[in-house]
């Protein structure tokens, strides 16, 4: 959750430096002021300018080598957030999910996990029985499965769980490749 | 209350009916009412507050762009950008399941989800969701699900009978836990308020005693908010999850 919030905050952030153009300290040349070609704009001021001053054959003029630095900036950034949407996307689809549940939540979800697979198994078992007439047999085949189902339901959550959690500072991790 | 010692728990959890239709036991009830305000309300908030779209946002649109930046977040790292096409569904349902919770805790508002039926009837949507879009986008290799690969010939048909299990069982815990977790919250919430009253009726000494109940309440009302909030992100993290099981069906 701090993560989201932090994201949030700099995504705030962003936009107040968009509409103001003034504290982005990434370009030099935003402290020049924007009627002199200060700023990231790429519209009116400058144009204008360029055409007020009409120099002839000067088409390299700082203009467009401007407009052209910063479409190259935003390119970098844009590179770069998608690069950290991507490193997101690449951890384990459950681990951030899982990490943000707290011990309540994580309690409450295996328990329930558990007693639910028990239940589907004996009342999936009971219809069987009562469509087979078999009564009791197939229910207590199927109270084995769900038990089964439970223990299965139950490990796959921990799993996850525990491949969220980091691992604690100082905890041995058992004999590892720079072990003697 | 006329009888201090006969406090009902259940109580706030009946149905009653508000405008009936006819004869046939169909009515417009307190659930339904309640239902319509936390729709009602979510569909206020987010048009109202996003109506400006101002690029310095206000504190409400704050909230609702924090909103959907949470759940999309949630979304994208449990289903990844292919699970982003079920963002309105996760939304919705976590908006609803949230709000739905949180008028809970106002006093004298029925609770939506202390039904099991409601519940049961969300998980049942996400577990339609699933299955018929997992059919639709991988066919049948959408039933790879429930065969994990490596698993010996001899072996397989018990496990995919665990696994089928294991399938069916998820709409079930998805239901029961919000609702045990509302349930309960509630319930306990009653009787500890309950012994106030009770404890009042003895007298000086009773209300000195109801001090400790007290505190208990408004403890337990602080958890209950948390656990409105929890369950909603919980179930919509699980809805996730499972989108992401539709969208890859294999282990």
């Amino acid at each position: 959750m701090s993560r989201a919030r932090s994201e949030l905050i700099s995504a705030y952030i962003s936009k107040v430096y968009m509409r103001f153009r003034l504290l982005d300290t990434q370009m030099s040349h935003n402290y020049v002021a924007r009627g002199f070609g200060g700023g990231n704009l790429l519209c009116a001021g400058g144009r204008i300018k360029r055409n007020a001053m009409s120099e002839p054959n000067d088409t390299g003029d700082g203009d467009e080598s401007r407009v052209r630095e910063q479409s190259r900036l935003l390119k970098e950034r844009i590179a770069r957030a998608q690069g950290l949407r991507n490193a997101a996307e690449g951890r384990n689809p459950e681990q951030t999910a899982a990490q943000n549940m707290s011990g309540l939540g994580r309690a409450f979800r295996l328990g329930t996990e558990f007693i639910a697979a028990i239940l589907v198994g004996a009342v999936v078992g009971y219809l069987l029985d009562q469509w087979l007439h078999t009564s009791p047999w197939i229910m207590l085949v199927m109270l084995l499965v769900g038990f089964a189902a439970g223990v299965l339901n139950v490990a796959r959550a921990a799993a996850e769980m525990n491949k969220a959690a980091p691992v604690p500072p100082g905890s041995d991790l058992g004999p590892g490749e720079d072990d003697e | 209350m006329a009888d201090p010692n006969k406090v009902d728990p259940i109580h706030q959890f009946q149905i009653t009916k508000i405008v009936p239709f006819g004869d046939g036991g169909f009515a417009f009830t307190n659930s339904a009412l309640f239902m319509v305000l936390a729709v009602g309300l979510i569909l206020a908030f987010l048009i109202l507050s996003t109506g400006r779209r101002a690029i310095v946002p206000t504190r409400a649109q704050l909230m609702s762009e924090m909103l959907y930046e949470f759940v999309a977040n949630m979304v994208r790292s449990s289903a990844g950008t292919a699970g982003m096409k079920f963002f309105p569904f996760v939304f919705s349902l976590f908006m609803f399941v949230l709000v739905a919770n949180l008028f809970g805790m106002i006093p004298f508002f029925f609770t939506v989800t202390s039904h099991i039926i409601i519940t049961f009837a969300l998980a049942a949507l996400v577990f339609a969701v699933v299955i018929i879009y997992g059919f639709w986008k991988n066919g049948l290799k959408f039933l790879k699900l429930f065969v994990p690969s490596g698993i010996p010939m001899y072996i397989l048909p018990l496990v995919v009978l665990i696994e089928f299990v294991s399938f069916l069982s998820r709409p079930i815990s998805l239901s029961v836990r919000l609702f045990a977790n509302i349930l309960a919250g509630h319930i306990t919430l009653k009787v500890f308020a309950g012994f106030i009253v009770t404890l009042g009726s003895l007298g000086f000494l009773g209300w000195l005693g109801a001090l400790l109940p007290l505190t208990m309440t408004v403890a337990i009302t602080a958890l209950e908010l948390l656990v409105a909030a929890l369950q909603a992100y919980v179930f919509a993290v699980l809805t996730s999850m499972y989108i992401n099981d539709a969208i890859h069906p294999s282990h």
